[in-house]
């Protein structure tokens, strides 16, 4: 047997015996005396990551969904104003009535820039959504009342969002700053939905005379292909974030976080690790408002909606990997220093 | 790969992870994972991932195209019975029953589109449009939870998580749950938590000392505590495991070395006042210390 047809057989066996190893590997790791505790912990921290964030996830490949079968180009070229510092505005505040968080945000933008929307009106939108919109704002002023850590979360998310926003506007060409698969398509062909990124072939099956039928079959064929493509980053974060939680000790975060610097650096390393969903995230903040300066607890609050581990990931979905630098980094230097000035000149 | 077959196997992953959420839904084992007052959106997601599978089997297999890759125009009835087959295993698992009459369904399903596939591929010799590897590995990644959730024994947290957690002293209150609605519940009704908020909140807790409470936790010896005293903890839990933090009462028990950490235990007597780390926490001088089963909910809920 020649070695061409052996790698062909080697080949043909490769998935099922990737499955085999896997499924003995967690086995193994399950059962095995010495590492089943940390394993199991593992498995139900990474579980609740998963099952928590996948309603979310779900609620925003559908909104891409709908967007790309019933939204038209021209709409979105429309309505967007034209001037840098409008459409930063104008994308900030879109949350307010796309009421998604950092999982569902990402497939969302993605389909809007595939539409046309300006990469500064994206941007805002993609950092302010997860914390302006009725949801998060309704559970924030659950648990710490309509009062200052409500309106500055708010207000800061306004301005981080809206600057990161503008610089991006300043940015040059979509084409340098996205992924081709999140470019607004330029030929007449692709308009019709027929672009021919790899993973679109079943945009053959449906004719181009959609009926009402066939078009909501669209909205969820178009669902299905997202939620693989931007789900895996959702499991690949969540079991860093499980991984982390399950290996690194909280407490020496904790010790270590005091002082008015300190304290705000940990809990955005916090925010990070965890990985929440900022639906939620605020009860969780609850927890450390004792223990943690005020400022610290608005870094916690303000950056983690933005950026933790699985949005990153996600983030490289849509964007080239320079455009996700800046797209951590102004957060994070921004989130930073109005914190750590809260601790140091306001008084309370 | 070919395009079919990637395609096929996408919505199977998807209908399954739909089986998967339902049963645990079913059978109360989501709260080992998540607050369960988020239950209404897994459901949700279930009737979301099914519909996709349900559109994504029904497209694949609308009517077989002619050799020249045309759709036929009669293809509504087909695609009306890929649409009810992908609801059967979800609405059985839904239902409640057990594994051994869903997971029937399910392999239905898999076996009848695994056919029907199969006839596909054989008709449309020409389809050799190839899937990249990147996709494949997508079909992975979306397949590691379903294949921890079915392999890995289901568990809640245990005293192993506090490994790198630790069993806090103090609970948050919050801002819109105030101490004294708790207080009214009766003592040897109030879990854990209530009795940690208590003394970590209430200005004077002399009224409390000498109640006697009944509580159900997981031991755990902390090393802040003496010998002969072992914690009584929960996990509390806001959003999903992720977040969950441990609170304990301590509990005075000549016996403490032979209770095993993470054994579930009812622990019953008066209750005192301990102070470790100048934070006030709940001590209870145990009459009795009965082992018990994991109760339907592990965690509380803040």
């Amino acid at each position: 047997m020649s070695f061409a047809q052996l790698t062909k057989k080697f080949r043909s066996f490769f998935v099922p015996g990737a499955v085999l190893l896997l499924v003995f590997l967690v086995v193994s790791l399950s059962y095995w005396p010495l590492s089943a505790a940390a394993w199991g912990t593992f498995t139900t921290i990474f579980l609740g990551i998963f099952i928590e964030a996948v309603p979310f996830l779900m609620i925003g490949t559908f909104a891409s969904g709908l967007v790309e079968v019933y939204v038209a180009q021209d709409t979105i070229q429309k309505w967007t104003p034209k001037s840098p510092l409008l459409s930063a505005f104008a994308g900030s505040i879109l949350g307010l009535f796309f009421p998604v968080c950092e999982c569902g945000v990402v497939p969302l933008v993605r389909r809007l820039f595939r539409k046309g929307l300006p990469i500064p009106t994206g941007v805002a939108f993609l950092l302010a959504a997860p914390i302006i919109n009725p949801i998060v704002i309704l559970s924030t002023a659950t648990a710490f009342g309509f009062g200052q850590m409500l309106l500055m979360r708010v207000g800061f998310a306004l301005v981080v969002s809206v600057i990161t926003g503008l610089v991006f506007a300043t940015a040059g060409a979509p084409q340098e700053i996205l992924r081709s698969v999140a470019c607004a398509p330029s030929t007449p062909e692709e308009q019709n939905g027929h672009h021919h990124d790899f993973q679109c072939q079943h945009c053959h099956d449906v004719g181009d005379d959609y009926g009402q039928k066939s078009k909501m079959s669209r909205v969820f064929q178009v669902s299905l292909e997202e939620f693989y493509e931007i789900g895996r980053f959702l499991v690949l974060g969540a079991a860093i974030a499980a991984g982390m939680q399950t290996l690194i000790p909280q407490n020496i975060l904790l010790d270590i976080g005091r002082g008015p610097v300190l304290s705000v650096l940990v809990m955005m390393v916090l925010a990070v690790l965890l990985s929440i969903c900022s639906t939620v995230d605020s009860f969780v903040a609850l927890g450390f408002v004792n223990i943690f300066s005020t400022g610290s607890v608005l870094g916690f609050l303000l950056f983690g909606p933005m950026v933790d581990i699985k949005s990153v990931l996600m983030f490289l979905q849509v964007f080239r990997g320079r455009a996700v630098l800046y797209l951590v980094s102004i957060p994070l230097v921004l989130a930073i220093l109005i914190s750590v000035s809260l601790n140091y000149f306001a008084s309370w | 790969m070919n395009a079919k077959t990637f395609r096929f196997i996408q919505s199977m992953v998807v209908l399954s992870l739909a089986v998967y959420l339902a049963e645990k839904w079913a059978s109360g084992r989501l709260s080992y994972y998540i607050n369960l007052r988020f239950s209404p959106l897994i459901l949700l997601s279930v009737v979301i991932l099914t519909l996709m599978a349900a559109f994504g089997l029904s497209s694949l297999f609308s009517g077989k195209p002619d050799i020249n890759g045309a759709q036929p125009q009669n293809s509504q009835k087909v695609t009306g019975n890929w649409f009810i087959l992908s609801f059967v295993p979800v609405l059985t698992a839904l239902s409640g029953l057990s594994l051994m009459i869903f997971f029937p369904f399910f392999l239905l399903v898999l076996a009848a589109g695994t056919i029907r596939l199969a006839a596909l591929n054989h008709v449309e010799t020409h389809n050799t449009e190839r899937v990249s590897k990147i996709s494949i590995l997508s079909l992975f990644a979306i397949s590691f939870p379903l294949l921890l959730g079915v392999l890995v024994p289901v568990q809640s947290l245990s005293a192993t998580a506090l490994n790198t957690r630790g069993m806090s002293l103090s609970a948050p209150a919050s801002l819109g749950e105030t101490v004294p609605a708790t207080l009214q519940n009766i003592p040897d009704e109030r879990n854990v938590l209530d009795w940690v908020k208590i003394f970590n909140y209430e200005e004077d807790v002399s009224s409390h000392t000498g109640e006697t409470a009944e509580v159900i936790g997981f031991v755990y010896h902390d090393s802040r505590l003496l010998s002969g005293q072992f914690m009584v903890g929960r996990f509390a839990v806001t959003c999903c495991a992720a977040d969950a933090f441990a609170i304990g009462m301590a509990v005075n028990w000549p016996d403490s070395q032979n209770l095993q950490d993470d054994t579930w235990v009812k622990v019953k007597g008066n209750v005192d006042l301990l102070v470790i780390d100048g934070q006030r926490i709940p001590l209870i001088h145990a009459e009795s210390v009965t082992q018990v089963d994991v109760p339907e909910q592990p965690y509380l809920y803040p």
